[in-house]
């Protein structure tokens, strides 16, 4: 390849794109459907209070963490010891910057992730204390998180479809070098009046699948907040009196 | 029915001509086959039919759907071939839209071509993967994507991977027949060397083997608004775009 297209394009990455286009578990693993008659998903979303976090539900969660972290060490994305790695997401199409107004929602430029829990509490009772900011001052209708095998963690949408349409999404968008190509952004519209925002961030636990039902795309800035917040929430550390 | 968008996300890379061409091959191979002009912008050739007054076409059709279908449907000399215009799109808006309703839209107007017994439909699409043309995309079954064979050109190729896999997610039926290498100039090393990177990038499934080189009969042939095939001395192109029907014949083949 010649050296001008080659400063252009990341070779590798186009390769991994094109493959991730072509394997089959885009449909068939992943069982998304639509058919004739997909129009959006909004209807059916429940957008529910989350079941209060119970001790089983918190184990469960915990086996699962446990697992994905093993995952992530062994595909070598985390290291035994290491800090969470830099985001290897790359914010890609600039979203039309559009401001809902919905009541208690803070305007973009103004939007601060809450301050970085500790570890004392429980990783589930963080990432719901964090849903709580998702669903006021973010406005996200609601969230889900899973883990990068498309595992619920918490699941407010109650749609396992949309769970797999995030984590095929968050595949699709995976690390790269190159600097010099913008790739696609990491939403899909699902309704007349909702969007799913993917937003992957890396963690102790390998890569966390963040998906938002929003009414309108998030700004880069309000997703790099968030995904600092998850990424926060995640790797909190135990504070010993 | 099949139905194949010929898309990209640059302007000016040869999907009109690649549509009518297709659309053409396919028609002469005896198959009932409707080429539906949704550009606003665009012209796909109407001086194949008797008819030269502005036409009714695809987007009145998207802003009211009761229009007949049978007002849209232009007959050409040939035929097994027949064209919708692209009509007045003066209220669609093309960036946004409320995605519901055009989709719903454009999946009735589908149906409702397939009951007249169409058997392909080749849908011209205006530059760019979204509004209209990502709801078109969202109801086809085959995706052909025109990439002119320069070095400029191959920048894009990444943002269109993942724009097809976010397609792919909300169509999972969505066969993407892959890009289509136009205006070829194989006695221009940046021309050959566009053709290289890609075909090093990609897997053969996404690249067509045949190539349209870059020829002025093309020219000639979009400026009246025919398919290289109805001009003279038009065989050899005609023939480049029987080679990549067939290619297409055999990719779709594959995938049921
Ligand atoms: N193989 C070719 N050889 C020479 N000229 C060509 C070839 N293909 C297309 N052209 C010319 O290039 C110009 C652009 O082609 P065409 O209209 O098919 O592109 P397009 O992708 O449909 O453009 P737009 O995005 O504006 O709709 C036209 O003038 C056309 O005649
Ligand atoms: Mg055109």
């Amino acid at each position: 390849m010649s050296d001008v297209i080659k400063a252009w394009v990341d070779e590798g990455e186009v390769k991994r794109l094109a493959e991730a286009l072509l394997s089959r578990p885009i449909l068939g693993e992943v069982e998304v459907k639509y058919g004739d008659n997909f129009e959006g998903f909004a209807e059916g979303i429940p957008s529910q209070e989350a079941a209060p976090v119970n001790e089983i539900r918190a184990r469960e969660a915990a086996s699962v963490l446990r697992k994905a972290r093993e995952e992530a060490m062994h595909g070598g994305s985390v290291r035994p010891g290491q800090q969470a790695p830099a985001s290897p997401f790359r914010r890609v199409t600039p979203t039309p910057a559009e401001t809902s107004k919905g009541a208690g929602i803070t305007p973009a430029a103004e939007l601060k992730r809450p301050g970085a829990p500790n570890g004392n509490e429980p990783l589930l009772k963080r990432m719901q204390t964090f849903g709580e900011w998702l669903k006021g001052p973010v406005g996200a209708q609601s969230y889900f998180i899973s883990t990068r095998n498309g595992q619920p963690l918490l699941d407010e949408v109650k749609n396992p479809k949309l769970v797999q349409v995030a984590r095929t999404l968050a595949k699709a968008s995976r690390p790269s070098r190159s600097k010099t190509e913008e790739m696609g952004s990491l939403h899909v519209r699902i309704g007349e009046h909702s969007i799913l925002e993917v937003i992957p961030a890396p963690s102790q636990y390998g890569i966390l699948i963040l998906g938002l039902v929003v009414e309108h795309s998030l700004e880069d800035t309000v997703i790099r907040e968030i995904r600092l917040g998850l990424q926060e929430v995640a790797d909190a550390r135990l504070i010993r009196p | 029915m099949i139905t194949i968008a010929v898309s990209s996300q640059k302007g000016g890379v040869g999907k009109t001509t690649a549509s009518i061409n297709l659309a053409h091959s396919f028609a002469r191979s005896g198959r009932k086959t409707l080429l539906v002009d949704a550009d606003p912008q665009g012209s796909v050739g109407l001086s194949l039919t008797r008819q030269s007054r502005v036409l009714p076409g695809f987007f009145d059709l998207m802003a009211d759907p009761v229009f007949p279908l049978e007002r849209l449907i232009v007959p050409t000399r040939l035929e097994t071939f027949s064209l919708v215009a692209c009509g007045q799109s003066s209220d669609y808006e093309l960036g946004g839209g409320s995605a519901g309703v055009t989709l719903h839209r454009v999946r009735e107007f589908l149906r409702s071509v397939a009951a007249r017994g169409f058997e392909i439909c080749i849908i011209d699409t205006a530059a760019g993967l979204f509004g209209a043309t990502a709801d078109i995309l969202t109801a086809s079954s085959a995706v052909m994507i025109p990439q002119q064979a320069e070095p400029l050109g191959i920048r894009s190729v990444p943002k269109l991977m993942s724009v097809l896999t976010r397609m792919k997610v909300v169509n999972p039926e969505l066969n993407i027949l892959g890009l289509l290498l136009t205006m070829m100039q194989p006695g221009l090393a940046e021309s050959r060397e566009a053709a290289q990177a890609l075909k090093d990038m990609l897997p053969s499934e996404l690249l067509f083997q045949t190539m349209v080189p870059r020829d002025d009969l093309f020219i000639r042939a979009s400026a009246r608004g025919l398919p290289v095939g109805a001009m003279e001395n038009g065989a050899g192109a005609m023939a480049v775009f029987d080679r990549i029907r067939m290619e297409v014949e055999g990719k779709l083949a594959k995938d049921n």
